[in-house]
């Protein structure tokens, strides 16, 4: 009987000259059949996407000085730059607001709703965040994770996909998946980070003979 | 009358705001920023890392801290070596630097965070390359070589670049070349 095996996939360093996608079906396409669930590090997705920017290219605004001097040292959204980038894509007024209902919910013992508002923020790595040469750059979360994820099905014929954010602290969330993927179930299989540290080195994983197992 | 009201309500609005703004000011103040800074005057002399018939390759450690009280990143640095040819044109320069915790050898230099109070040592290597393909006669007569130290650090705030200098002196590499 076929078993559930997470089979990582070592590329180089992708860069947004590289289409994901084409990446997939160049370095694991051999080794995809159509029971497996290829999963593919969120980080990866959005530099192959241009997703990203320079702290020197931001203009960064007083809500953003503000509000990131009351987020965790070690948080991407500590520094101005993160946080602006963050307020870039989710606007200025929104994130702001985020972090009013956030403060106003931690005084109610309710964690995590700032970042549950401002998405961006919680998908932004800062600098030193992704390994060189993006390890200068703010990387933000994936563009169309469902969209990736179904170009990724529908190019290799494999079961399922999934566009996920992993790290080794035991976080496990899935961004984007094609039609009819469960994101809790892959989530879990995928807690102990099978990407490792430097996502970017083994940035797809193929969990073989899901289909079979899960029996669909 | 109600002007004087809505005039005591914008006073007391802009009061508000003044005060908030105060509060956040001396909090930043309370909070602090990164320190990071490379301490050049406790680096080690220049010694050999590699040498050949044509150029002679040498490194040194320089320590750097952050004094400050919250993370900084050391985003990019590269050292710059001064020798014009003016002072001196028997030799080729060329300069790179590495955290020594990351070894590299590829001149890129790795963004690195430094936590409060901690610190670590940038490697600042030097190739001097004697233009008649001899560098023991080529290095006859070098005089000294300051380098600059290129860092662009950022924390809290906004990011900012600055230089230290170290220097390459003329019995370091009389040493360096009877090893």
């Amino acid at each position: 009987m076929a078993e559930l095996e997470l089979v990582c996939v070592p590329t180089r360093i992708l860069t947004d000259n590289d289409d994901i996608v084409d990446a997939i079906v160049e370095y694991g396409g051999h080794n995809i059949g159509p029971e497996d669930i290829v999963c593919v590090a969120e980080s990866v997705v959005a530099i192959t996407q241009g997703n990203f920017t320079r702290p020197e290219e931001l203009d960064v605004c007083w809500q953003a000085r503000l509000i990131n001097r009351f987020i965790h040292p070690d948080g991407s959204m500590a520094s101005i730059y993160g946080m602006q980038a963050a307020m870039d894509v989710d606007g200025k007024w929104k994130v702001l607001g985020a972090f009013i209902l956030g403060a106003i919910a931690k005084i109610f013992r309710k964690p995590g709703v700032f970042y549950a508002i401002a998405r961006a923020a919680s998908l932004a790595d800062d600098v030193t965040g992704t390994m060189p040469p993006f390890d200068k750059h703010i990387v933000h979360g994936p563009k169309n994770p469902d969209k990736v994820a179904e170009k990724i099905v529908s190019r290799t014929g494999c079961y399922g996909a999934v566009v996920a954010d992993v790290n080794d602290l035991k976080r496990s969330a899935i961004l984007g998946t094609s039609r009819g993927i469960d994101a809790k179930k892959i989530a879990q299989l995928l807690i102990d980070n099978p990407f490792g540290n430097d996502s970017q080195m083994t940035p797809i994983v193929i969990i073989k003979n899901y289909a079979s197992v899960s029996g669909k | 009358m109600w002007f004087y009201n809505i005039l005591t309500v914008v006073v007391s609005i802009i009061v508000a705001i003044a005060v908030l703004y105060l509060l956040f000011r001396l909090f930043a103040l309370k909070q602090g920023d990164e320190k990071v800074i490379l301490l050049p005057k406790r680096a080690t002399n220049f010694q050999v890392s590699d040498r050949n018939f044509e150029s002679i390759t040498l490194f040194c450690d320089v320590p750097f801290v952050n004094k400050g009280r919250q993370n900084g990143t050391i985003m990019d640095l590269f050292p710059r070596p001064l020798l014009p040819e003016e002072q001196f044109d028997s030799v080729k320069v060329d300069a790179w630097a590495m955290d020594i915790n990351r070894p590299r050898h590829d001149g890129y230099f790795e963004a690195v965070i430094i936590k409060p109070r901690k610190g670590g040592t940038i490697r600042v290597y030097v190739t001097l390359i004697g233009k008649s393909g001899n560098i023991r006669e080529d290095i006859k007569g070098f005089p000294y070589m300051n380098i600059d130290i290129y860092y662009q650090v950022v924390g809290r705030e906004d990011y900012h670049i600055d230089k230290q200098r170290i220097r390459l002196t003329p019995e370091e590499v009389e040493a360096a070349l009877g090893q």
